[in-house]
């Protein structure tokens, strides 16, 4: 909570600081409030939810220096008369999303380099959007959800649309912001009907109504609350590109100035898929209702629109956008079998793709900003002018498909594992098929990749090799690395969450 | 044994990783001496090792194991048992070869750093494959090996085909591996491979597809004769000389788990092996191009060891295993030789070679020798591995081992009709101007050459280290043959 306080704070002062000028105290400020803002956050870290596995973490010592509570009292940090909650999980995914938006913070100097008054509004608006995904990802009442997805959603709207003078970045704008505007007004269709079946908002009331209800013989839900169950879904399933509700994807991260899709891709990803993953594990009692049944068609049919339309993209851009939708059908084949291990595995993945993500689009802006094109044919020659960019580009790409030593190869380990795991004990056939076609998926996916690899590494044509700041490489060079380190030592990002405990469930 | 002696494994692996960083970094020229430094003293490691392994132990020596993943259990465990040890053998005995074959060629000097930071990053990879004891650090290594061979083929391939080629190449290999990766998650999840006949059935297939692509058993052989052909020579070497062994030790490695299976599929599995051997000499005797033959007899051989291996009797296996380390050498010293005509001539098709005998005696001495051993004069190394994996092909099924044998004769006629065309008859346009050996090159091709001969003179030097190793694993078949269609 003291984060949000802190992050709302350093947009004041950023703020302030664009106003009178003070360019040079913008990213400064930024870094302090996030890494302060960071540091409350882990010193909320509940070390009595984190015995057992996780006790080994290189993290561990961090909780520990920066913990502020008394060692043995397992108080739930809630705030707002409960309507939020920081705990481990909720740290967590905060944490990942300030790590991705300091990177972005990063490399974004790279991108205005030459201009420009709006930099402090932009910066401010990304902030707010950081604001936004941790109460996503913390909230314990379905309206601390929808004003979380809204702080995110505006601020973003305004964002894609940041770079005025191109038509495209006010198309992805005004796209965004309609279909955005639908999705919102679903999601609180459903929270309503929730409420009325329910009569309840808060996860847990919602969870024993549930619970309440199944342990009543012949009793059958009513068709309100299926409907709002769905609606719900509906709304968390657009914030997170999956298919049918994908189709502002591409436009939007194509349209959106190259730095702004970079944030998207990283940081929003994280924060749909906390709230998304939240809801599912503590209200609807980790999919014993029927969202598994939804979840798991729209995971194929995600997988599927995502590998195939990639697979024709002229532009990185929007390859990108649609390899977005196919790791959300990745993501969402572990949602729709979802059991205790589950955040753990979820939160790995999509770290791990965010950081992938902000590696691929740090390279592609600026190689897209030297020939003026983000079409595959920018990248030709790359490996013989730029080694450096090359490099961090082929790790980015081997991680998103997902091939060792990379990260990513234990995101897809981690989400077939679980579907496995699932598929094992419950014997349902129809899992097998969706596991098969998740694999077919994978192999295309990894087409799609190398032809990045293929394009950097052929095709000498003679340009200039392009400068980039110390900074600019120091960031990416930092995430290149986090990506392989992860990729040796899952351990470290996936022990501190497997644990039940995590949520802080009161015993039901 | 010494304390230091359970690190041997771990810094063979390690040697050649820290190796790919630092001739990533030193200044260009320098980047080809410390890679083959590195590979030199990779090689006297596993001489060490060599001289200090104990004959008769069957579990894996010098073993290195350590906590890694609690959430799945794993340990990174690495260790040599013969089998491993033979290999690790073959792939540091040939890599300094490699590196210095590059010391010529025009293609690797650009960017050279790349080639060799990718090369050593190979091998560390195959050490790793070779080595490794847990399933799940065996499939990681088995990935990363594609991406630096990959991309070694794709920045210095030689075609403007090689994105296409390359996409089959890579595309291909993974798909046989995810579907390993699937097999190896579910025995994970379940604690091995059960009892269960339909489940081990599926597991087996899982991994033998994956397998019976990298070698490559017929019919899945489609991506290598275009790979080898447009690789660069470093590359082809690599692939072929290593790289396939891959696929022929995992088979060895993994599939003896599954007794009841290959005792049920055996015959349908050594079949398609012995069409590979029929087909790839069939194809071989008629290609036009020089590494484009090579390519196919390799499918041929490749074909006949696979025969072997999954005979799993003791003489097919020791036969597959020094088989393997023959034809690593024949065939790096075959594609060093197409490399050295390609370097003079600018071509590789036969119809335009001719004569080579007259200007550079020492040069097609060199490549008879190895000719030989790839067609298994006695002798030569060739010859004791064939005989073996044949008397093994004909115990199993006498029809199978007598096409096998037949086979043995095709590769004498497409491997002295290549000799015939380059080296003998009069000189063409192209080979007027034809230089004997370098140095360099002479030391790689006369350093194979002596291998060729001492090989084919002591096997025993050879067989020893794995007997002890593959009759334990046939022994331990045999006991566990539970069920039998």
């Amino acid at each position: 909570m003291n984060a949000i306080l802190i992050l709302t704070v350093t947009v004041l002062a950023i703020l302030f600081a664009g106003v009178y000028q003070q360019k040079k105290l913008v990213l400064p400020l930024l870094i302090l409030g996030l890494l302060g803002a960071m540091a409350t956050l882990l010193g909320e870290w509940n070390l009595n939810a984190a015995e057992g596995i996780s006790s080994d973490t290189i993290l561990t010592p961090v909780f520990k220096a920066l913990h502020i509570q008394s060692p043995n009292s397992p108080i739930i940090t809630r705030y707002m008369k409960g309507m939020m909650q920081f705990d481990n999980y909720a740290i967590l995914f905060s944490v990942a999303m300030m790590i991705c938006t300091l990177f972005v913070f990063f490399i974004a100097r790279e991108y205005f380099i030459e201009d420009s008054p709006i930099i402090s509004d932009v910066y401010a608006l990304i902030v707010c959007t950081l604001i936004g995904g941790i109460m996503m990802v913390s909230y314990n009442h379905l309206a601390i959800l929808f004003i979380g997805i809204e702080t995110l959603s505006i601020a973003l709207y305004i964002l894609a649309g940041s770079n005025r003078m191109d038509l495209k970045s006010n198309e992805a704008s005004i796209k965004y912001f309609l279909l955005g505007s639908f999705s919102s007004a679903f999601l609180l269709m459903g929270i309503a009907f929730i409420y009325g079946a329910t009569g309840q908002m808060e996860l847990e009331g919602i969870r024993s109504y549930i619970a309440n209800s199944s342990n009543t013989p012949g009793y059958e839900f009513p068709i309100i609350f299926n409907s709002g169950v769905v609606l719900v879904l509906i709304g968390l399933l657009f914030k997170t590109s999956a298919a049918p509700f994908h189709f502002w994807a591409p436009d939007v991260y194509e349209g959106s100035p190259t730095l702004i899709t970079t944030f998207m891709g990283s940081v929003v990803k994280i924060a749909a898929f906390g709230a998304l993953l939240r809801i599912l594990y503590v209200a609807f009692d980790m999919g014993s209702f029927t969202t598994q049944n939804i979840l798991f068609f729209v995971s194929g049919l995600t997988l599927l629109v995502g590998n195939l339309s990639a697979v024709f993209q002229k532009s990185v851009k929007r390859m990108l956008a649609y390899s977005g939708v196919s790791n959300a059908g990745f993501m969402l084949l572990a949602l729709a079998s979802v059991n205790t291990n589950t955040p753990a595995y979820i939160f790995y993945y999509v770290l791990v793709y965010a950081l992938g993500t902000i590696l691929a689009f740090g390279v592609q802006m600026v190689v897209s900003k030297q020939v003026q094109t983000d079409d595959f044919n920018g990248l030709h020659g790359l490996a013989t002018r730029n080694p450096l960019l090359t490099g961090l580009m082929t790790i980015a790409m081997l991680s998103l498909a997902g091939i060792p030593p990379t990260a990513g190869f234990f995101g897809k380990f981690l989400v077939f594992k679980n579907a496995i795991q699932v598929d094992n004990l419950t014997s349902q056939s129809a899992f097998h098929y969706l596991i098969i076609f998740a694999i077919i998926n994978a192999v295309i996916g990894v087409y799609y990749y190398i032809r990045v690899i293929a394009a950097m590494f052929t095709n000498t044509v003679e340009r200039a090799s392009i400068k980039t700041s110390v900074q600019y490489r120091v960031a990416l060079i930092a995430v290149a690395v986090l990506i392989i380190l992860f990729g040796l030592y899952p351990n470290q990002l996936v022990n501190p969450l497997m644990d039940a405990s995590i949520f802080q469930l009161s015993a039901n | 044994m010494y304390q230091l002696d359970q690190y041997i494994t771990l810094f063979l692996i390690l040697l050649p990783l820290s190796g790919a960083v630092l001739s990533a970094i030193v200044p260009g020229k320098l980047s080809k001496i410390v890679a083959l430094l590195i590979s030199v003293i990779a090689l006297a490691g596993t001489f060490h090792a060599l001289n200090h392994f104990d004959f008769k132990e069957v579990n894996p020596q010098f073993a290195f194991s350590q906590p890694w993943l609690q959430f799945t259990n794993s340990r990174f465990s690495v260790g040599m048992d013969g089998l491993s040890l033979l290999m690790v053998l073959l792939t540091n005995l040939l890599m300094p070869f490699i590196f210095l074959s590059s010391f010529t060629t025009v293609r690797a000097t650009n960017r050279p750093k790349l080639f060799y930071s990718l090369a050593l990053l190979f091998q560390a990879a195959l050490i790793g494959v070779f080595t490794a004891s847990d399933l799940l650090v065996y499939y990681i290594f088995w990935e990363l090996a594609l991406i630096p061979i990959y991309l070694i083929i794709l920045y210095y391939g030689d075609n403007s085909n090689r994105i296409k080629i390359t996409y089959k190449f890579f595309l291909y290999t993974l798909i046989g591996s995810l579907i390993m990766l699937i097999a190896i998650i579910d025995m994970m999840m379940s604690g091995g491979i059960g009892s269960n006949y339909e489940r081990q059935c599926w597991l087996f297939f899982a991994f033998f597809i994956a397998f019976a692509i990298k070698m490559p058993i017929f019919p899945f052989h489609t991506w290598q004769a275009n790979t080898y052909t447009f690789s660069p020579s470093q590359g082809s070497m690599m692939l072929g000389g290593i790289m396939l062994k891959m696929g022929i030790y995992s088979a060895i490695r993994w599939l003896h788990f599954f007794p009841d299976v290959i005792a049920n599929y055996s015959t349908i599995i050594i079949t398609l092996c012995v069409i590979g051997i029929v087909y790839g000499a069939w194809i071989a005797m008629s290609q036009d191009t020089l590494k484009r033959l090579f390519a196919y007899s390799s499918l041929s051989h490749v074909g006949l060891i696979a025969a072997g291996v999954f005979t799993f009797s003791n003489i097919g296996l020791q036969g597959a295993n020094i088989q393997m380390i023959s034809h690593g050498i024949n065939i790096v010293g075959l594609f060093m030789v197409a490399q050295i005509i390609h370097s003079r001539t600018q071509t590789l098709r036969l119809s335009e070679l001719g004569g080579i005998i007259h200007k550079a005696p020492w040069f097609a001495a060199a490549f008879l020798i190895l000719l030989l051993g790839s067609i298994a004069l006695p002798l030569t190394n060739g010859f004791v591995g064939e005989f073996m994996l044949l008397k093994a092909v004909w115990d199993f099924n006498h029809m199978l081992g007598a096409i096998a044998g037949v086979t043995v004769i095709f590769s004498a006629i497409y491997m002295l009709r290549a000799f015939q065309l380059t080296m003998l008859g009069t000189a063409t346009e192209h080979t007027n101007n034809f230089t004997d050996l370098k140095l360099t090159e002479g030391i790689v091709l006369y350093g194979l050459v002596a291998l060729v001969i001492f090989i084919g003179v002591c096997p025993n030097s050879v067989l020893n280290y794995s007997a002890a190793s593959i009759s334990n694993l046939v022994s331990q078949m045999n006991n566990s043959v539970t069920y039998v269609k």
